[in-house]
């Protein structure tokens, strides 16, 4: 089994309207090999009110998660985003940027099994007993989706692909509280 | 006296279908006293004179309004003068600068430190003969009957060679651990693990099991 680096990036906005952003770098065991984060950012009034709605995607896709990427030096084979906002970046760089969930409905007949829901989104199933996995790709990459598939059941039978998610978003929150503090 | 029902009885005979309605001496005289106080009374009539239409002369006419010739002398030509302008002197402009145009990144060992979480498997999608024979496993490797083993849950996967410590709690369903780093050589076997509970002791017992 090929030895895959899986990447993981999310942003954090606090109560206080502070963003922090950060991408983790796993091996094929969940075990961490590189993290990153940005700096606290706190936009002032003034450019809350210039960039309105695009806030929001514009701190997190273009701004922190392109200086994040470019700063990491170990390189991810896949990076798992939170949302479709960082799909935009998938044109800058050379590994497939992918949506992962639980889906909530019977298991597959078997692991390996997989569903197409669309062009660019399918249901596999890792691991027996369990509920499938959901896998989205941008749809402008949607020919990826088969060796992304390929890449997830692999990884699936030594980490749990979804939870590194949640170590990210618990380090963001306690780096944002702490910056809130200071 | 306002008009009301006139009082009846009734009396049921026997052996007749229905009542029958019975009105005394009493009610008829009452009757009439109320057909009398229904009809209205006669208005009564005054007439009154009008009062008398005179008429009315007006003793003072309008007046003669006297008139006067006004003198108009010819208005004066108005002054112009010319209003100097300044040349416009040139706006400054200001160029807002956006604070996060370029943000800074950091590395940290920060998640070095933090565990791998393992939430527990849905069992309802657990066959009951796998569980079941899960159970008596447990009951079997520490010698226990099969109902004295609840069984807490079952994790996976988990490369149960690295593992370098390893917490369970039962009550938020989750199990805890870190990972050593493997080696390049060997590849690591991972496993599903599940979590029982002993009701003798209240000990937490675990065994493994094959991913698939």
């Amino acid at each position: 089994m090929p030895e895959y680096k899986v990447g993981y990036i999310d942003t954090y906005r606090s109560d206080r309207n502070v963003f922090v952003g950060g991408a983790l770098v796993t091996d094929c065991y969940g075990i961490p090999l590189e993290f990153r984060h940005t700096d606290p950012v706190s936009p002032t009034k003034m450019e809350q009110i210039l960039y309105g709605k695009a806030l929001d995607r514009y701190l997190k896709a273009d701004t922190m998660a392109n200086a994040l990427l470019k700063e990491l030096s170990a390189k991810p084979d896949l990076l798992v985003v939170p949302d479709e906002s960082y799909f935009t970046l998938t044109r800058s760089y050379h590994y497939p940027f992918v949506q992962l969930g639980v889906v909530r409905r019977e298991p597959l007949p078997k692991p390996g099994d997989f569903q197409e829901v669309s062009e660019n989104e399918m249901f596999l199933q890792v691991l027996s007993h369990r509920e499938p996995v959901r896998i989205r790709v941008d749809r402008k990459n949607a020919p990826t989706l088969v060796s992304v598939k390929g890449m997830v059941f692999e990884l699936g039978r030594t980490m749990d692909v979804i939870e590194p998610m949640s170590r990210v978003a618990d380090a963001l929150k306690t780096l944002a509280d702490d910056s809130g503090r200071s | 006296m306002s008009p009301r029902s006139i009082p009846t009885k009734e009396f049921k005979f026997t052996g007749l279908p229905g009542t029958v309605r019975v009105e005394t001496m009493a009610d008829r005289e009452l009757e009439s006293k109320l057909v009398a106080l229904e009809q209205p009374e006669p208005a009564a009539r005054e007439v009154k004179p009008f009062l008398v239409v005179r008429v009315v002369e007006s003793k003072i006419g309008p007046e003669k309004v006297t008139a006067r010739n006004v003198k108009i002398s010819k208005m004066a030509a108005p002054k112009v003068s010319r209003l100097k302008l300044e040349p416009l002197k040139s706006v400054k402009g200001h160029l807002f600068k956006f604070s996060f145009r370029e943000i800074g990144t950091s590395f940290s060992g920060m998640m070095d430190k933090k565990s791998i979480t393992r939430e527990m498997l849905d069992l309802k999608y657990y066959p009951y003969p796998l569980l079941s024979e899960i159970i008596s496993e447990m009951a079997e490797k520490n010698q226990v009957g099969f109902s004295q083993v609840k069984l807490v849950g079952i994790f996976d996967p988990i490369p149960s060679e690295l593992i370098s410590s390893i917490k369970l709690d039962s009550y938020s369903g989750k199990l805890k651990f870190t990972l050593s780093r493997p080696d390049r050589k060997k590849k690591p076997r991972c496993v599903r693990m599940a979590y029982g509970r002993l009701r003798t002791d209240d000990r937490i017992v675990q065994i493994v099991l094959p991913l698939n």
